[in-house]
């Protein structure tokens, strides 16, 4: 690996923009493509230099292998979708613990706060999909 | 260092004992989560019963290997008289093995304590409900239907849950803890308790034990409905309503609740809204396979048992020295 492309991935590897991340998330789904075939693969139209452009940053922030095959290179992704979050909830949370106790108390609270109104939501969630059953079933059964 | 013929044999056999459990508990380690996963595309009883044995099974292998070679080989080839030195590396072995078990034990004997307590405490403040079936009815406003004790186990609800729950959903909350009690699952959890874990401090089988736990209720959740949508539909739905209310504190490692903190309940309920396969028993040609492959490996220590003596023998010299 290059030098700046360790460099890279040491410093910020999980930090990823809207069209970082869409051009990612297609090699995640179709493993090693080239330029062309990520671009077709886009689901927005993008020109091909844009798409050149974002691998190239993404291979130099470490977040991407490539190989030349003839003359076009070909990129894949080093690290699984799974891995890259992690690192990114990992970089969002790391100041918070860091900081003194008001600031790491006010994260564990929030992140109760959100997981108690996720749970809630959850439960709604599945309280309707039982609903909807139930309905289903009386329907079979008055045919 | 050298010990006394009934203390080398000792010391020889945790010495196999931990050797064996470690290398087969690794390999139980590594293949299980493949395992776990084919597992999981089966009936659910199969799959419990299947992980239960894939978790005994490095006990159980070191155990025969001691019971059936080590000992009977020692006792036959080695002489009462003769003065050999164990070295330092079978003394760390057969007390890493000692470790182990002693660890084991301890810890299951804390749970069935605090497991005897506890079914004292709903005994002494609970009311039997009346009815045929015999129910624990403590005044608890948390969450709890729970199948609590081994030897008599006991369902347990809280005064809680019956306020939330419809009666065809208490209903088939008491037979999902009926089948955990046909089952024997509180016996399991003891025997989980019991089972050594690969080093002391680190038991390596968490994933098993947690895969055992979700078969289980699984197979539970199975013999509840019994196919019958409706009761399925009753049974997500007292799940979801149980879960809205707090844990009670009124628990214990070796008791088997409706609801459990470590259990994926979305993943429970996917289960019971789409189409649940009926209980079945297994299927003569099941048992027939089971009885054949059971016979077959008996057979082989047997046979083996009394050839292999001998190179079991050479094998405890070499682990001597």
């Amino acid at each position: 690996m290059p030098n700046n492309q360790a460099n890279a991935a040491k410093t910020s590897p999980a930090v990823l923009g809207p069209l970082e991340f869409s051009v990612i998330e297609v090699l995640w789904q179709h493993g090693e493509k080239n330029v062309r075939e990520v671009t077709n693969l886009l689901t927005r139209p993008l020109a091909y230099t844009t798409v050149m452009t974002t691998l190239d940053r993404l291979y130099k922030k470490g977040l991407l292998h490539r190989q030349k095959v003839d003359r076009a290179f070909f990129y894949s992704a080093r690290f699984s979708q799974e891995e890259i979050d992690r690192k990114r909830a990992h970089e969002f949370m790391a100041p918070f613990l860091d900081s003194p106790g008001q600031l790491r108390e006010l994260l564990v609270s929030c992140l109760v706060d959100v997981a108690s109104q996720n749970d809630e939501a959850i439960l709604d969630e599945l309280e309707r999909r039982i609903k909807l059953k139930r309905e289903e079933l009386g329907k079979k059964r008055e045919q | 260092m050298t010990l006394d013929y009934t203390l080398r044999m000792a010391c020889l056999c945790l010495a196999v004992f931990f050797l064996t459990h470690m290398a087969v508990g690794l390999v139980v380690v590594q293949v299980s989560p493949y395992l776990v996963r084919i597992l999981a595309r089966h009936r659910a009883a199969v799959a419990a019963r299947a992980t239960l044995a894939l978790r005994a099974l490095p006990f159980s292998l070191a155990f025969v290997l001691v019971v059936v070679f080590c000992v009977p080989s020692y006792l036959r080839f080695e002489p009462p008289s003769a003065q050999e030195s164990i070295g330092p590396a079978c003394i760390a072995a057969a007390a890493l093995g000692l470790s182990v078990l002693l660890l084991s034990l301890i810890h299951g004997l804390r749970v069935s304590l605090q497991s005897a307590r506890l079914v004292r405490d709903c005994n002494r403040a609970g009311r039997a409900s009346r009815g045929p079936s015999s129910v624990l009815v403590v005044d608890d406003p948390s969450r709890l239907v729970a199948l609590l004790g081994i030897r008599r186990p006991q369902i347990v609800v809280s005064a809680g849950a019956l306020k939330r729950l419809s009666i065809s959903q208490i209903a088939v909350a008491i037979r999902h803890e009926r089948a955990h009690q046909e089952s024997r699952d509180n016996a399991k959890r003891l025997l989980l308790s019991l089972l050594p874990g690969l080093l002391p401090g680190w038991n390596g089988f968490e994933h098993l034990d947690a895969s055992w736990r979700r078969f289980a209720e699984w197979a539970a959740d199975d013999r509840a409905c019994n196919g019958r949508p409706a009761r399925a539909l009753a049974l997500a739905d007292a799940l979801v309503r149980m879960a809205r209310l707090t844990q009670s504190s009124r628990m214990a490692a070796l008791a088997t609740p409706l609801l459990a903190e470590d259990q994926e309940l979305p993943t429970r309920v996917e289960r019971l809204l789409a189409n649940l396969p009926a209980a079945a028993p297994w299927t003569p040609f099941m048992r027939l396979t089971a009885a054949g492959v059971a016979t077959a490996v008996i057979g082989a220590v047997i046979l083996f048992g009394l050839d292999g003596q001998h190179v079991v023998h050479v094998l405890l010299e070499t682990l001597v020295d």
